[in-house]
């Protein structure tokens, strides 16, 4: 474990790094267009049936069948990877913005429009601030969902953590496999963690006066 | 001058009715407290004025003009409105939440923070002690009181006040019903407040509008309902009047 560790810690790096660098370029897509969504749905009334409905559809469809169906579109290699992972995440974000947005109290609501907001003020002001911490609760579970599936990613040649799984996989060796998974582990608590302390920064901003 | 005007105004959800066909007026400078059993329909009547309930037939009309034909966000910049629970914003300050109305109204910082000071120490909280705090660290009273702040920090025309003292204790209540009638006194804002209490009602109100089940039972000034209650109803809740507020609206020329 450790020979391979000492010879193969700059690859390793790299793996994580392309893995990590993944997940960012998802996230740089799928956190606005789930903001635009919650937006058209909740401020401007769209409806949100559909919207949810496509989402959830998507989600459904397996990883490894998502790539393929994409390989002849958008090539073999990130771009393809990144869309996929952009689909899943949407589904997560979308859903719990919305229900960060649904789930103010409704008095609270009733007494900012009593005055006199403009529906662009209210939301800045009062909606967004509330709903902060449902929205990076949706990122957090976003990016846990995106870490594991990108691993499968390796398959259309997207590079990240998977290269060494699945290298491992082919070659019966455990070290790989277990380093593989120990990365992924790595990776996974660690943006976690860094999520996890986003969503009480912003928790507590939503309501400094609770003292949990 | 009328400042709010019901025209037969009607609102039903699906089958039920809240309110059945009320017209009463609300002379601008007056303060009218609107009383009435749980349900009959008292704070629909406040919302229709500032249009977070459409009336379903009738009109409402603010200064003499129609609210159905109004912009919706003019019209509620002109009108504070106190809910029947504080629904404070949990986000921001007691000071940040008594600025919102302000601020939209585009004032300066230096006349927003002073109006601030003035309306926490007439609130009966110590601005030092309370600007800076969050409204899950006040107790249910003192969110209400800065519920009550926040409606009138604009300065509104109108303040529709939805049983703003139902969550104080007797003392402060009274002081407040006190500080009220000063206010009022002073800078002429027409009032609408709305009350279960009858000696609330009679204490404050020029006049008294009283609903039951939906439909508007009596509308005078204390003397008047006093003297000659409309119906069964009336009488009955006059039973309830303490014997103080009896005898301030029998000889109340108010
Ligand atoms: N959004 C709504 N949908 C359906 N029914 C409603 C709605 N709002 C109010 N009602 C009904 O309309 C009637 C009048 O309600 P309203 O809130 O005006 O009463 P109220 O006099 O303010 O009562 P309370 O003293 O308990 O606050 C009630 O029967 C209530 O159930
Ligand atoms: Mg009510």
């Amino acid at each position: 474990m450790t020979a391979y560790l000492l010879h193969y810690y700059g690859y390793m790096l790299r793996a994580v790094a392309s893995h990590a660098e993944m997940i960012a370029l998802v996230m740089v897509f799928a956190i606005p267009i789930s903001a635009a969504l919650g937006v058209l749905i909740h401020v401007f009334r769209f409806p949100a049936v559909p919207v949810i409905t496509i989402l959830e559809i998507l989600y459904t469809i397996p990883s490894l069948a998502f790539f393929a169906i994409l390989v002849p579109i958008s090539g073999l290699g990130v771009k393809s990877a990144v869309i996929v992972l952009v689909c899943y995440s949407l589904f997560f974000l979308v859903r719990n913005f919305l229900a960060g947005l649904e789930g103010i109290d409704p008095l609270v609501i009733e007494a900012a429009r009593a005055m006199g907001y403009s529906r662009a003020g209210m939301f800045l002001k009062i909606e967004l601030p509330m709903a902060m911490p449902a929205l990076i609760a949706g990122t957090r579970l976003a990016c846990m969902a995106s870490i594991g599936i990108a691993c499968i990613a390796y398959a259309i040649g997207a590079g990240g953590i998977g290269t060494i799984l699945f290298e491992g996989m082919r070659q019966m060796s455990y070290v790989k496999i277990a380093w593989g998974a120990i990365l992924v582990i790595a990776l996974s608590v660690a943006v976690n963690n860094l999520m996890l302390a986003l969503e009480r920064y912003f928790t507590r901003r939503a309501d400094p006066g609770r003292t949990e | 001058m009328n400042a709010i005007e019901f025209a037969d105004v009607k609102k039903s959800y699906g089958a039920s009715e809240a309110v059945r066909g009320v017209s009463m007026a609300v002379e601008e400078g007056s303060l009218v407290a609107l009383m009435g059993a749980s349900g009959s329909g008292k704070t629909t009547m406040l919302k229709m004025v500032n249009r977070l309930v459409v009336p379903t037939s009738g009109k409402v009309l603010f200064f003499g003009g129609d609210t159905a034909s109004m912009d919706v966000t003019a019209l509620r910049k002109k009108i504070g409105y106190v809910l029947q629970a504080a629904a404070l914003f949990p986000h921001m300050t007691v000071a940040g939440n008594i600025s919102t109305i302000p601020e939209i109204l585009g004032w300066d910082k230096a006349r927003t923070r002073s109006r601030v000071s003035e309306l926490l120490s007439l609130m009966g909280l110590d601005p030092d002690e309370f600007a800076a705090r969050y409204p899950s660290q006040l107790s249910g009273g003192q969110q209400q009181r800065v519920g009550i702040a926040r409606a009138m920090a604009g300065e509104p025309r109108v303040l529709l006040m939805d049983e703003p003292f139902g969550a104080l204790d007797v003392i402060t209540r009274s002081r407040l019903q006190d500080d009220l009638l000063r206010i009022h006194g002073r800078d002429g804002t027409t009032i609408l407040f709305v009350t279960h209490d009858i000696d609330e009602a009679f204490r404050l109100g020029g006049r008294v509008a009283v609903m039951n089940g939906g439909v508007m039972a009596q509308y005078g000034t204390p003397r008047e309902i006093v003297k000659n209650p409309a119906d069964d109803y009336v009488r009955q809740l006059l039973n309830f009047l303490s014997v103080e507020a009896l005898k301030r609206a029998e000889k109340d020329t108010k």
